[in-house]
């Protein structure tokens, strides 16, 4: 069919991360020289991200200087901070409702929320520091259920991104590895301990029950 | 990966089994392309068929119960109608994907129809006399030409045109099917409840009361959702028709309606289909049409999927079909 849209961009895909790799990704690039051109954050698997999807339990909501929303998340590999300001209005308004009352930042826990967020990458250095955050155009409160089919989609394309890596295989892979020092096999170790819950079980006594009076001899 | 599988699987039915192709290889070809490219299945599959079909020549090949007397039915796949001479006569072998109501007494039928390829708007007039086509069945349609509107290409019927009823032959998955799975990322503008121009064969969105086409017009109410369904690889455009959308949110038009004017503001119906699901897991089923997927099935899908556990345990070298060799060990 013909291609009356060709004009606009493609829009770009939400890589699924976790926050162990994603923030590490400090290093940034864009694909053209174009005022407007995206700007992509490097993952440490050698991939470029301009939007990722995250989730994660909701632990903390503060206000900047400035007064923007900054929600703290937390997904099992580590933490990753979302900042919402006047151009991230969902974002803004749903992170005000979860906002603790008082003084408090940290919410407690009958007050956590599994919560998802579609975002562009951002990257910026403060105080000699290198930063990587998220920029929220999406800011869902989710469920148990849908961050479960995240977290084994999320390691399904982690775990291939780092065999892409390791096979020399990745886009920007040679890069990745100048910028930075990243230990792979850790984030196999993190996606691992995601899953682990969701994971088949492999039986290590046979299904069949044995009759009550005998133990079966139990396989290690 | 699965659609990469079915796709080669169809390749290798459509150019059947004298052609000696090897579906497992047709697959590999078809995810390297996919991967090097960054391009859609469809997309892939649909260059690895072109390259084939130079290969193997095998346009009537295809129909196993083509008559001595019908040698002159050489059809093209509807993804080529924009190629060429509009004005070429071409030969097709569709499917009624979808039939609408026309909008004026001059027409006598208008829809969708279309084949592996994809799929193209088709009107027919009173006027040329040409039998009635039905929902769902396939077509040899013969003598037909393409005409240009905004960008978009439709089927043109001349006096020489025909249409006959497909012998036996069948025609992809309905018109170009697609299965995507991922979760909805945007609801983009001109979603929610919308208005149509009512004028003669438009039926195009108004923009604040406008067309494009015909300035300020009357709209008809209808309900749509323009979406972005996201899978980690490719953001998805993904149309809900009036019936999807009504499907997935439960609302009629009429019902659309009453909250708009409850509200004194037509984008609550938006809103409410963003608030609702923004950040759901959906599989999506249904025809390429230019840059857009249609929606003809949506479900609602969450929890871990099975299959990408398995790919998961496998990736992290985790035996899970331990369980059938264990009883028979134990039993020693």
């Amino acid at each position: 069919m013909s291609d009356n849209n060709s004009a606009a961009p493609k829009r770009n895909e939400a890589v699924r991360t976790f926050a162990s790799e994603y923030t590490e990704a400090t290093t940034t690039f864009s694909e053209s020289n174009a005022d407007k051109a995206a700007q992509y954050s490097l993952l440490p698997t050698g991939v470029g991200a301009n939007r990722v999807m995250m989730m994660g339990t909701l632990l903390e909501v503060s206000r900047t200087k400035s007064d923007r929303l900054c929600g703290t998340i937390h997904d099992g590999t580590g933490s990753f901070k979302v900042y919402a300001g006047q151009f991230n209005q969902q974002a803004c308004s749903k992170l005000k409702e979860l906002e603790p009352d008082g003084n408090r930042t940290k919410l407690e826990a009958g007050e956590y929320e599994h919560v998802m967020v579609i975002g562009k990458t951002n990257s910026y250095e403060s105080s000699g520091t290198w930063y990587v955050t998220v920029e929220p155009e999406v800011f869902i409160v989710s469920d148990k259920e849908t961050r479960e089919r995240w977290e084994a989609e999320t390691a399904e394309k982690t775990l291939e991104r780092i065999e892409s890596f390791e096979n020399d295989d990745a886009p920007r892979g040679k890069t990745a590895r100048d910028h930075y020092d990243f230990d792979m096999s850790e984030l196999r170790g993190d996606v691992e301990a995601v899953v682990e819950d969701l994971l088949p079980e492999v039986p290590t006594v046979p299904a069949t029950a044995p009759s009550p009076d005998v133990t079966p001899p139990v396989e290690e | 990966m699965d659609t990469a599988t079915s796709a080669a699987s169809e390749i290798v039915q459509k150019f059947g089994p004298d052609a000696g192709l090897d579906e497992e290889e047709i697959a590999t070809d078809i995810q390297s392309i996919v991967r090097e490219w960054s391009v859609p299945v469809d997309e892939a599959a649909r260059s690895v068929m072109g390259d084939l079909r130079e290969e193997h020549d095998t346009s009537d090949e295809a129909a196993p119960s083509v008559s001595d007397g019908e040698s002159d039915f050489n059809p093209s796949p509807v993804d080529s109608i924009n190629s060429g001479n509009l004005n070429e006569y071409k030969d097709y072998l569709v499917r009624i994907v979808s039939l609408w109501e026309p909008r004026d007494d001059r027409i006598d039928q208008v829809g969708l129809i279309g084949d592996d390829s994809g799929v193209v708007k088709f009107t027919t007039w009173e006027n040329d006399n040409l039998p009635t086509v039905e929902e769902g069945e396939v077509y040899r349609i013969k003598k037909v030409n393409a005409e240009e509107y905004n960008g978009r290409f439709a089927i043109k019927f001349s006096n020489s045109s025909e249409i006959v009823k497909a012998e036996g032959e069948t025609v992809g998955r309905g018109g170009g099917g697609i299965q995507i799975s991922g979760v909805l990322a945007e609801v983009e503008s001109g979603s929610g409840l919308i208005k149509r121009c009512p004028e003669d064969d438009c039926n195009r969105v108004l923009q604040n009361g406008r067309c494009a086409v015909h300035g300020e017009v009357e709209g008809e109410f209808d309900l749509r959702i323009k979406a972005i369904i996201d899978d980690g690889h490719t953001a998805h455009k993904v149309i809900f028709g009036t019936e999807a959308t009504v499907e997935l949110t439960g609302i009629t038009i009429e019902e659309a309606k009453q909250k708009a004017m409850d509200a004194l503001d037509t984008s609550v119906i938006a809103q409410e289909i963003k608030d609702e699901f923004l950040g759901t897991y959906f599989d999506i089923e249904g025809p390429q049409l230019g840059q857009n997927i249609l929606v003809d099935d949506a479900t609602i899908v969450t929890g871990a999927d099975e299959e990408t556990l398995e790919s998961v345990a496998t990736m992290l070298g985790r035996d899970t079909h331990q369980s059938a060799s264990n009883e028979t060990e134990a039993a020693a």
